[in-house]
């Protein structure tokens, strides 16, 4: 049977020997055959439980304040717009503007901000101090805030003090650090999304019971495990070296230069298209999950007792993993046929890269529309955040139904353009050809 | 001889082949570069944060310019036909791996000082830091190139090493590619040493493999 | 001068299948065809001649240089594969400009030897044009000409008119033969027809080993005799076909006209002079192998 032979001929070759290499060490360097080393631990009163965010306004706004007036005084402002790092230098302008929201916030005169605080050199504390409701905050190691009282601080009265205004509104304090995020062009930690990063709240027992209790059941504990595989093998190696296998067999049949051969065959397009990829995201998927599997089936003698569901590895196999696959093959195939170079390589790469940075922010929890990795990186740890990944599920079903839906769609026009050259219409990549030697003769004529 | 250097007139070697075979990477190569800002701040970053975009990003045109080096004849009859000829392929091999280099750590070197006009403290060793590790990547590239006869298989494996790099780099000690953003360079001359002794094997097993048949 | 290329005892293998069993020639100015079925080791000796492949063992001199002296060989050889290409973007004046460099040419006699060459193959105005987008005609004018841009005293061609439609293939052995009046031309092929128009001396090889060597005339000698042929009717064929070697049929109405290697004559049958389709089809079917008709060109 023709997908038989297609399978066959993947499997044999080395691009897909070091395909499987790939992702046995990318997956064995996260760990995820180590699952078993850390069992949930079910939450004993009076211990601590970690920590989530929640969006409480006496927290949030000092500290975002502090990190503003901070960047501030030294005009560098760190933003990830596109989850990349960026370092922010604004204008003189833009400073002033910053300095009107602090003044806002503060209470204190925008003019004195801008000529003591502004053009401060940098890490230098002690020209202003910083304060709520007269006591010094302080930032301890787990990432909470303490308040301690500092009488030397108190009693310098000439330097200017900073604290939130008592009857600032949360709501507009919300406005006025958005304007901040949108002068520093987005992404910055001020951003109306981002500002509850600030407020980091211990869990207490009922909420860190209740999350091991979702985990067990709604997860039946492999679930988050299976979650977990895939969180790690979607961003590092399913959305990038499939379009390898892609590239590596669309172009094997111009190497031995089978096209013509090919293309004269009495199978149609759509059937040989169609199968091929077929092959291509069977042969993908099938290292993937045994290996789900044996990352799963680790944890499996640390829970005997209870309710575990076998399944899941599998379930999260097709659901979760599948799509990235399916997406990244169809590319590479799609752009090979189109154009008879690599390039898909370096299309894929590019998004592959883009989007794994995207991801740094959401690493937690990021579900967006267009995601071709989606992330949920919470171990046994932080019991899996559960009830975040149900919150986000329709996300997520979107998300890779649209990826699935694109790759087929790109595997519809691949059968076209196939179509096309056999029928001799299509010039290969004619349009790019006469695009690069209509520059090239021009570029001659103007030699000679 | 002095003769055989006018025989092979290498300038017009190199200027042929750059024309004939290497556009399309040194096309991708600058596009990385200018892409690059965009994704990523290069403004008014310390020694550290400055090695970022040099050394994450930057390094990746070593693969692209170094792995396809053995491409052209990697075609049969494009091969028997030029090795038929008086100047070998190995040479020639040899003048576009200088070249692809050559334009690397060029490229490498425009950019830093792209970052210096930007008010990052850039410095000579995160340029050279980061020509070691494109070095290493691509010859990592080559030598899977010469190996497989097959230049899209040997962009897998620096992309791998890459990734890896991403997820357990520490691990990797003296090869760890992103070394300089925690202020250590020393992994720089490993990367450097490894990377020229692959390409040199790789060139040397090309020009076996030929021989061979 | 020394001007022949001598192969003694030639042994050449691919991993363990071997691909040449000694063998000797000595070929002289002039053209010189080998002739053989595909797969026969044409090419294995084609492309050893022309230090592509290492052999065995045995020698090969060429022109009073070793064999493994190859930068030397290299120098006075030019050779034209089996299929001609170049990198894809080039067009013929590039590719013969690149090639002329790798040929070791000095940039002072480069300009006019490749205009000199390009003349002479016609394909003058085609300069500007890109490789791939040749027919495969000019294909092999313009593997002619590159083959001859360091004036090499051997000129090794494989399968030079195979795919070319007659009037190349016409146009291709003449060009062949006026090169070959002041140097050694080797052409190797599967079409009896480019033997016939252009050789003087041939070798006939076969699964690796030579079975005749020598001059086309004497090839048409030894088979003086054994050629007849014969008129039968269509039902009789299939059991003929399976008795003789027949080296050609023509279809007349109910009868078929057929012309076939016998040792002795049968009834029915009449003597006729050899070609060398005949003589080569002998010379096989002696050496113990049954023929397919196609390969020679024959007619069905």
């Amino acid at each position: 049977m023709l997908l038989l032979q297609e399978i066959k001929k993947i499997v044999k070759s080395i691009p897909y020997l070091i395909f499987v290499a790939a992702i046995i060490i990318g997956l064995f360097s996260q760990s995820v055959f180590r699952f078993g080393d850390d069992p949930l631990q079910e939450p004993q009163p009076g211990s601590s439980y970690g920590f989530k965010q929640e969006e409480i306004a006496e927290q949030i706004m000092p500290a975002a304040l502090r990190d503003l007036l901070t960047e501030f005084s030294n005009n560098n402002y760190t933003t990830y717009p596109i989850g990349f790092l960026k370092h922010v230098k604004l204008s003189e302008g833009e400073q002033a503007k910053i300095a009107e929201i602090l003044s806002e916030i503060t209470g204190n005169n925008k003019e004195r901000i801008l000529q003591e605080v502004a053009g401060i050199s940098p890490g230098g504390s002690d020209n202003y101090t910083f304060q709520i409701g007269g006591d010094a905050m302080q930032q301890d190691g787990n990432g909470g805030f303490t308040i301690g009282s500092d009488e030397n601080q108190q009693n310098s009265s000439e330097k200017m003090t900073f604290a939130v205004r008592d009857d600032m509104d949360y709501a507009r304090f919300k406005e006025l650090m958005g304007q901040a995020d949108d002068l520093l062009g987005g992404g910055s930690n001020y951003a109306v999304d981002s500002l509850i990063g600030y407020g980091t709240v211990p869990l207490t027992y009922e909420e860190a019971k209740e999350r091991y209790d979702l985990a067990v059941t709604s997860d039946q504990v492999t679930g988050g495990y299976a979650r977990l595989f895939s969180d790690y093998a979607g961003v590092m190696v399913l959305s990038i070296l499939p379009v390898f296998l892609a590239v590596i067999l669309s172009m094997k049949d111009r190497r031995a230069k089978m096209e013509a051969l090919i293309y004269t065959k009495e199978t149609s397009a759509a059937k040989l298209t169609f199968i091929r990829y077929l092959a291509l995201v069977i042969a993908a998927m099938a290292p993937v999950i045994i290996l789900s599997y044996v990352s799963n089936i680790m944890v499996w003698s640390s829970y005997s007792g209870m309710q575990l569901d076998y399944l899941a590895p599998l379930k999260y196999d097709f659901g979760w993993l599948m799509p990235s696959v399916m997406i990244s093959t169809a590319i590479g195939m799609f752009l090979t046929e189109l154009t008879s170079t690599p390039i898909a390589v370096v299309v894929q790469g590019f998004w592959w890269m883009l989007d794994v940075n995207l991801g740094i922010k959401t690493v937690h929890s990021g579900y967006s529309l267009f995601r071709l990795a989606p992330r949920h990186n919470v171990g046994p740890k932080s019991l899996f955040r559960t009830q975040d990944y149900l919150d986000h599920f329709p996300d997520l079903v979107q998300n890779r139904l649209l990826m699935a839906g694109i790759a087929l769609a790109l595997i519809l026009l691949t059968i076209l353009i196939y179509e096309a050259k056999r029928k001799g219409k299509f010039g290969g990549n004619a349009f790019f050809k006469k695009a690069v030697s209509g520059i090239r003769n021009r570029k001659n004529q103007s030699q000679a | 001889m002095h003769s055989s250097k006018k025989r092979f007139p290498v300038l017009e070697i190199a200027k042929i082949n750059l024309r004939h075979n290497a556009l399309l990477s040194i096309a991708v190569a600058v596009l990385l570069c200018l892409v690059t800002p965009l994704l990523i701040g290069t403004a008014n970053l310390d020694r550290n944060a400055a090695a970022m975009p040099l050394e994450m990003f930057l390094s990746l045109i070593g693969i692209v310019l170094l792995t396809p080096v053995f491409q052209p004849e990697q075609n049969e009859e494009i091969d028997d036909l030029v090795s038929s000829k008086y100047c070998s392929t190995a040479k020639v091999h040899l003048i576009r791996t200088v070249c692809s280099a050559g334009i690397a750590a060029l490229l490498i070197c425009v950019f830093t000082v792209y970052m210096k006009l930007q008010s990052c403290d850039v410095a000579p060793v995160l340029a050279l830091g980061s020509i070691a590790d494109a070095l290493f990547l691509g010859s990592m590239g080559m030598l899977t190139s010469a190996l497989t006869g097959n230049t899209v298989i040997g962009y897998m494996p620096p992309l791998l090493y890459y990734v890896l790099n991403i997820g357990m780099g520490p691990k990797l000690g003296s090869f760890y590619l992103f070394s300089m953003v925690t202020g250590s360079y020393t992994a720089k001359l490993w990367l450097f040493a490894a990377g020229l002794i692959i390409i040199v094997f790789a060139l040397f097993y090309q020009r076996l493999r030929k021989r061979r048949a | 001068m020394n001007n022949s290329i001598e192969i003694k005892g030639l042994n050449k293998f691919y991993g363990k299948k071997q691909a040449l069993y000694d063998v000797n020639l000595s070929i002289h100015q002039g053209m010189f065809g080998l002739l053989g079925r595909n797969g026969a080791g044409k090419t294995t000796l084609m492309k050893t001649l022309a230090t592509l492949l290492q052999k065995k063992d045995g020698e090969i001199i060429v022109c009073g240089v070793p064999i493994e002296n190859a930068k030397e060989i290299r120098k006075i050889i030019g050779y034209l594969p089996q299929e001609f290409s170049m990198y894809p973007s080039m067009n013929v004046g590039e590719a013969m400009e690149y090639l002329a460099i790798l040929s070791g040419l000095h940039r002072s006699e480069r300009k006019e030897r490749i205009n000199a060459l390009l003349k002479k193959v016609n394909l003058t105005e085609h300069r500007d044009k890109k490789v791939k987008a040749l027919s495969g005609g000019m294909k092999r004018r313009l593997g002619i000409a590159q083959a001859l841009l360091n004036n090499p005293k051997v000129l090794i061609v494989d399968e030079p008119t195979a795919g070319l439609d007659p009037e190349e293939r016409v146009r291709f052995r003449n060009l062949l033969s006026e090169i070959a009046e002041d140097k050694i031309v080797i052409l190797s092929t599967h079409i009896v027809g480019d033997i016939e128009a252009t050789c003087e001396d041939i070798a006939i090889i076969n699964e690796g080993k030579v079975i005749y060597n020598g001059t086309v005339d004497d090839l048409l000698q030894a088979a003086e005799g054994r050629v007849f042929t014969m008129t039968v009717s269509k039902r009789e064929l299939p059991q003929l076909k399976r008795q003789l070697s027949i080296t050609s049929m023509h279809t007349q109405g109910s009868k078929v006209h057929i012309r076939f290697i016998a040792d002795t004559l049968m009834q029915g049958a009449k003597e006729c002079e050899p070609n060398i389709e005949d003589a080569y089809m002998l010379y096989l079917h002696s050496s113990g192998v049954r023929e397919i008709l196609g390969e020679i060109g024959g007619e069905w």
